[in-house]
């Protein structure tokens, strides 16, 4: 009789137990079958500038259609134009241009050519508190300021005397060391050898740069240059003292006069088809460029 | 031994309140597991899945089971218990628009209504009974048992902490990373493109010359208003003033942090003729602000602990109001004075988004307090976003976080130390 309850115990768990599995193969059958025939995917991947931006059209995106899914990894334009090369992605993302070589080679592997999209542009523009006297500077300059044991600590160093800062030292503002606008703005200056002083205002993102700005007199610092305000000034760029200077507006980032800019690509193999040319439409359109320009990036068109 | 027994045995008897207290969190976790979550990806969290599952079902039929042993019943009572089951299984046979369907409905509805108001709602028999004595107590097993279990998962929750920070930190710990370099070095390179380095001293330097300046400013207004609060305050301004403390406690670190880069910043730059706000400074104003609603409460709590005989006797020696403070209050005070302060210390060496916020976020040897500095919480908060998860900056940033583990260790160890000094003199 002790051995009564246990009797029943054993008997109903093996009856739970059938049941259940019977419930977890059916429900998990049904969830695969869905996913083959309902849902298809685009795989997506490149440059780590371009990440967010990617990943932000990939959820509005997936708002507008039910039926794609956009898979963005990041990783640098090289691994992005090397999955192209390979065949493995559908898209690849990248803030340099393709190589002529690549091209060949992506020709030459999968029998199609990349196709190029231009998707908007990186710009960064050099800001300074609006009652500063300056109103250019030169790449060197900014390298001398910027750079690792460089030569321009004072105001006074560039020809101004910037009245409002009474100590003449220049304030350096950047953004934390793994930003992708901290890591253009050091390539653009500085190349692929030199590394950053430190010692700079490492703020955490684009507006609190401009911000800290407005507020004080000593600082320089870069940002997106959408996101100037009343408060602070853009300084003209040349890459050379002997060098036209140009302002940071978008007729001169699509002319590529403006130094500090770049185009953000996106290459597709062959021309698009199907679910990924309607993504890279979408993309293009005045829908996808909103995007672009809510994360800071300068759009195709103003819209 | 007790504690399997309250689980798993089907003999014995157990309470209504027993009952309810174990099978309550039963039913709601596989309410939730079966309606929301997705099954476990691959085959081994699948068994452990189906497994815990099982254990639950087990406890559920034991306590029942126990129930209608403490109504005396026996437990073939448990039969009606698997009536939803069968009916589940008709339901797959029977189409849905039929009146099977309906019908089957219905029987485990009030099957399961049924089995619920006799086991959870009747009381059992008086006194003993053929299952075993009156069963007037038995939940406060049950009660002990989930106590137990509070106290256990606060031990497990630590060491899992820091072991998942340590395996995501180690690899690079034990093989490449260079700890004397990374404790001594200024330069916080980790981005670098051909000269990675990662020194933390300038960061440490940062954090410790914060937190010194916060409670410089925090230990004395918060001591101070805690003698006030607790010797000199009328009742009734005493309840204002702890609401206020309170509410200064409840502000979020954020908004701290936000009062630091635009108010403060101001007042900084016009008060000393700065050229920036966001300094060691106003960090160290902003953390002050922070601590003191901690030190304060804590600190109010000690000294009220102190027996009023204490004051009374130093009064009837005719010592004045401050005599008593400084002689008696404090001394007899002084373990939950220091605890206040340490914890004071430790919420400002802990503290991320307000400094990260105020502080200027620089890499930086301070040589005052109008520099601007960063701190190592701030780093981990600013850069962990961004890194490539798995990688050598990455697992750096987990060392950073084991540093601040034993930095947190070190204080709390001298803590105790200091405190069981304290007692033993």
């Amino acid at each position: 009789m002790k051995y009564r309850g246990l009797i029943i115990y054993v008997a109903l768990s093996i009856l739970v137990f059938s049941i259940y599995g019977f419930v977890i193969r059916d429900s998990s059958s049904e969830k695969q079958s869905g996913g083959e025939s309902g849902q298809s995917i685009i795989k997506n991947k490149g440059s780590d500038t371009m990440v967010n931006l990617a990943q932000a059209w990939a959820e509005a995106y997936s708002d507008i259609s039910d039926t794609v899914s956009v898979e963005v990894s990041g990783g640098g334009s090289g691994t992005g134009v090397a999955a192209l090369i390979n065949g493995t992605v559908d898209i690849a993302n990248c803030s340099r241009q393709i190589k002529p070589k690549e091209k060949d080679e992506a020709q030459k592997n999968t029998g199609k050519e990349p196709i190029e999209f231009i998707v908007g542009y990186d710009a960064l523009a050099v800001y300074v508190h609006k009652d500063n006297p300056l109103d250019r500077i030169t790449i060197p300059e900014l390298a001398e300021i910027y750079g690792e044991e460089g030569e321009i600590t004072l105001w006074h160093q560039l020809g101004t005397a910037n009245a409002g800062c009474h100590s003449d030292k220049i304030i350096r503002i950047s953004r934390q060391s793994n930003s992708g606008t901290y890591f253009y703005f050091r390539e653009a200056l500085l190349g692929k050898d030199r590394d950053f002083e430190l010692g700079s205002l490492d703020l955490h993102g684009s507006k609190d740069v401009v911000e800290v700005i407005g507020r004080t007199h000593c600082a320089i610092g870069y940002s997106g240059m959408g996101y100037a305000t009343d408060h602070v000034k853009m300084l003209e760029v040349a890459t050379a003292s002997d060098q036209p200077y140009f302002a940071p507006n978008l007729e001169n980032v699509i002319a590529k006069t403006y130094p500090i800019a770049r185009p953000l690509y996106m290459y597709s193999l062959g021309e698009p088809t199907g679910q990924a040319k309607a993504y890279l439409d979408w993309i293009l359109s005045s829908e996808g460029q909103k995007i672009v320009e809510e994360l800071g990036f300068v759009p195709l068109t103003r819209n | 031994m007790k504690f399997i027994h309250i689980l798993f045995s089907i003999n014995g008897r157990i309470n209504r309140a027993g009952w309810w207290l174990l099978n309550l969190p039963i039913f709601v976790t596989i309410a939730i597991s079966i309606t929301t979550f997705d099954f476990p990806a691959t085959l081994f969290l699948e068994h452990i899945h189906l497994l815990l599952l099982l254990g639950l079902v087990w406890i559920h039929i034991a306590v029942s089971a126990r129930r209608w042993h403490d109504k005396d019943k026996s437990a073939w009572w448990l039969l009606f218990h698997i009536t939803p089951l069968i009916c589940s299984i008709c339901v797959y046979a029977a189409k849905p628009p039929s009146v099977w369907w309906d019908l089957i409905h219905v029987i485990t509805v009030v099957t399961c209504l049924w089995t619920c108001v006799e086991l959870g709602l009747f009381k059992g028999t008086a006194g003993g009974n053929q299952y075993g004595p009156d069963s007037e107590t038995s939940s406060e097993t049950v009660i002990d048992f989930y106590i137990s279990i509070c106290g256990i998962s606060a031990i497990l929750f630590v060491f899992g902490i820091f072991f998942f920070v340590f395996k995501e930190g180690a690899g690079f710990l034990f093989s490449g990373l260079n700890i004397w370099e990374f404790l001594t070095s200024e330069e916080w390179y980790p981005t670098s493109l051909n000269n990675k380095r990662y020194g933390t001293f300038a960061l440490v330097l940062g954090t410790f010359s914060v937190t010194a300046l916060a409670m410089l400013l925090a230990v004395p207004f918060g001591l101070g208003a805690a003698i006030y609060v607790s010797e000199f305050c009328s009742p009734k301004l005493k309840e204002t003033f702890k609401i206020v403390i309170e509410f200064l406690a409840a502000i979020p670190s954020v908004v701290w942090g936000f009062i630091g880069l635009t108010l403060m910043n101001e007042m900084i730059i016009k008060v000393f003729n700065a050229a920036i706000g966001l300094t060691m400074l106003n960090g160290g104003i902003m953390l002050a602000l922070m601590s003191v609603p901690i030190i304060v409460s804590i600190a109010e709590d000690a000294l009220k602990a102190v027996p009023d005989s204490y004051r009374e006797a130093a009064e009837a020696l005719g010592a004045t109001r401050w005599q008593v403070i400084y002689r008696v209050l404090l001394p007899a005070a002084k373990n939950g004075l220091l605890a206040a302060v340490l914890l004071g210390a430790a919420r400002s060496i802990g503290e991320t988004m307000a400094v990260l916020m105020a502080t200027g976020h620089s890499v930086n040897i301070p040589d005052g307090p109008l520099s601007w500095i960063r701190t190592l919480t701030a780093t981990i908060a600013a850069e962990l976003g961004e890194v490539a998860k798995g990688g050598e900056h990455y697992q750096v940033l987990f060392i950073i976080g084991i540093l601040l583990f034993t930095i947190t260790f070190i204080v709390n160890l001298i803590a105790d130390l200091v405190i069981k000094g304290i007692r033993q003199s």
